[in-house]
């Protein structure tokens, strides 16, 4: 069994949403909060791809962001390499920010375009000012745009993004991301504002630099087609929470939450002439800032339950391995 | 479900020859570059491929949105046996709607968000048939169901409703005036799964109960498999193959189809990831020969010279000198 890298335990961000001052005189209305994350509860694995999925909405993004602290957390606790990386100070957390590293969705707003890519990617070194020389921040540059498969790195490292294509400004991001050496890469859409054909390259490129560098990686994702290919293990999350969690091919070839298996089975296919099952949900996922009582779920589930308006189920453990959060 | 016959409508649009060219200070790019293809009535066609192949610039074509420097520099579309190319923009005015209207990608923004939209359907049928209001409101509601959308919520603000029911009444807007082809560029694609299984669901039945022809312009093949009953697929302002969805899924004849399906993710199976070496070519100045022949594992010498022309055989239309092979 591979060891603990990051764990969350009982994560929670809730944003404020101001009554304002009027309001507050004329109907004593107070500050409501969004629950954007609910009490989340983690564990990535070294050397593992993690794949956290759901529609949008869910808090997918906003866990990312709280281990990357560029969320406050209200509650809760980050634990990294054995260490409470939550309650560090700012100075002390920078270490560990070198370690974590984070890649986004939109390779087209990501990289700017007043600098070369050589510079773009040397930013971080200097940023952390892990470099004794600028040899060798040209030589860990080359190095990284190597690493990614943008070759000759000498002549991409001279040019400007706007001149690159989105799978290669994706590359771009990695290599950024990797020139720190990190332990862990978080991924948030990585692929998503791609063409299906350079999809591909992305997605192979990650798996490479896993077997490669042993790097853990993150994958936040809504499409989960993309977890079931490159993830071991996924937690699926639905308003704040993760409702099933496991090895991405039980979950996804047998899901047992309501909500999983609706989700499983509205995934479209590229293929013709399959009979599947469809689950078909009505209504929509309800605002995070009134969740429903009970099970968050009961409202569009179609086995609800009267207990399931009242009582949150708890993520449980089920004979093959994987947790599920249903009274069922 | 797509269905293996093919309905037998007459041809409801036909596109031949069709070019359009971006004239900018670069040069010109050939976003659409002589293609044909036909659209019959009741049928539902797909029409895919990447960034930038020029399945948006066809669809703007056809409604002549174009922006200044798209030029159709030739071909017809011919729609009801008139060219559309050619109508005057007085025409073209009465034509939009009535003959041909479009849902765009993230139609739901384009709602205008200080009108109930009940109000910004009933404006839409005046504008184009006199008749009482109140009837005009008795066909919006009438819509507005058939959306799946109760009617308690058409006097709603757009900001009061969610995606995936703003991108139903945009769908149900494009429906207003019954027009025989509607044009649906990346319908589903900002919207969540389970929203997008809502839409797909709405398009099957309205090809039940309707007369509907339906143009679905996507990147996302895997929706088309879901809905289409043809599948056109394009690169580089060219159409590499055109086929019945089963059969281009089962035995895709040209290697860029091939490869695109094969990189497409599934949830069924163990796929290897696979993907497509290089990048679409610059159109300004597009390779020699067959356009996707840098990127191409069945290249020839052949490829290199000469441009495979589109060649049909028994339905299945292919630009490959090598189809045979593959």
């Amino acid at each position: 069994m591979a060891e603990g890298i990051l764990e969350t335990r009982n994560l929670k961000k809730w944003f404020t949403v101001r009554a304002g001052f009027l309001a507050s005189l004329v109907s004593k209305k107070s500050d409501s909060y969004i629950r954007a994350v609910d009490g989340v509860d983690l564990e990535i694995k070294q050397g593992e791809i993690f794949a956290i999925a759901g529609e949008s909405g869910c808090g997918k993004t906003t866990i990312a962001r709280l281990i990357m602290r560029l969320e406050t957390l209200t509650d809760g606790e980050i634990w990294f390499e054995g260490e409470k990386i939550s309650v560090l100070n700012e100075s002390k957390f920078k270490e560990y920010r070198r370690r974590i590293q984070m890649i986004f969705q939109d390779p087209y707003g990501s990289l700017s375009n007043n600098m070369t890519i050589g510079e773009i990617v040397a930013e971080p070194l200097k940023i952390h000012n892990v470099y004794t020389s600028l040899s060798e921040v040209e030589e860990r540059v080359l190095a990284a745009l190597e690493d990614v498969g943008l070759r000759p790195a000498e002549e991409f490292a001279t040019r400007i993004p706007h001149e690159l294509s989105g799978g290669q400004r994706q590359r771009v991001a990695v290599a950024a991301a990797l020139v720190l050496d990190p332990v862990l890469l978080i991924a948030d859409e990585p692929v998503s504002m791609l063409d299906v054909s350079m999809r591909g390259q992305i997605l192979q490129l990650l798996l490479e630099l896993r077997k490669k560098k042993g790097i853990t990686l993150v994958l936040i994702t809504h499409n989960l087609a993309v977890a079931r290919q490159m993830a071991d293990r996924i937690a699926i999350a639905y308003l704040g929470r993760v409702v099933e969690t496991g090895v991405t091919k039980d979950i996804i070839d047998n899901p047992s939450h309501p909500y999983t298996k609706a989700l499983v089975s509205v995934v479209p296919v590229p293929e013709t002439g399959v009979q599947r099952e469809r689950l078909l949900l009505t209504g929509e996922i309800p605002s995070p800032i009134d969740i429903p009582t009970g099970c968050r779920f009961h409202t569009r589930c179609p086995f609800a339950k009267d207990k399931c308006s009242v009582e949150e189920p708890e993520l449980k453990e089920m004979p093959d391995g994987r947790q599920v959060a249903c009274h069922e | 479900m797509s269905s293996s016959q093919i309905p037998g409508g007459q041809p409801l649009l036909k596109v031949s020859g069709l070019k359009v060219y971006y004239h900018i200070s670069q040069g010109v790019v050939k976003a659409v570059d002589d293609i044909d293809f036909t659209v019959n009535c009741g049928e539902f066609v797909g029409l895919s491929g990447e960034s930038g192949c020029g399945k948006t610039t066809t669809a703007m074509t056809l409604l002549k949105i174009l922006p200044r420097e798209g030029v159709i520099e030739g071909g017809q579309a011919l729609f009801n046996n008139r060219d559309i190319l050619s109508l005057k923009k007085k025409e073209i005015n009465a034509f939009r709607w009535q003959e041909i209207s479009m849902v765009f990608q993230g139609a739901m923004n384009s709602l205008n968000p200080v009108h109930r939209v009940i109000n910004q359907m009933i404006n839409a049928i005046l504008i184009h048939e006199k008749m009482p209001r109140e009837k005009a409101k008795e066909i919006a509601l009438e819509l507005i169901e058939s959306v799946g959308i109760e009617r308690s919520r058409a006097t709603a603000y757009p900001h009061e409703l969610s995606g995936g029911m703003k991108q139903r009444l945009m769908i149900a807007l494009a429906l207003v005036l019954h027009p025989p082809l509607v044009i649906a560029d990346e319908p589903t694609t900002a919207l969540d799964v389970m929203i997008q299984a809502q839409i797909l669901d709405l398009f099957k039945q309205l090809r039940q109960r309707t007369s509907l022809s339906l143009l679905i312009i996507t990147h996302d093949l895997s929706v088309l498999a879901e809905t289409c009953d043809k599948i056109i697929i394009m690169y580089a302002g060219k159409i590499v193959e055109e086929a019945p969805t089963e059969i281009l899924f089962n035995e895709p004849a040209h290697p860029y189809t091939k490869k695109l399906i094969s990189s497409f993710p599934s949830i069924l199976a163990d796929k290897e990831i696979d993907f497509i070496p290089g990048n679409p070519p610059d159109l300004i100045d597009p390779p020699a020969g067959c356009n996707f022949h840098p990127r191409c594992d069945y290249v020839i010498d052949r490829c290199r010279a000469e441009s495979p022309p589109l060649v049909d055989e028994g339905g299945h239309r292919v630009a490959c000198f090598r189809r045979n092979e593959i």
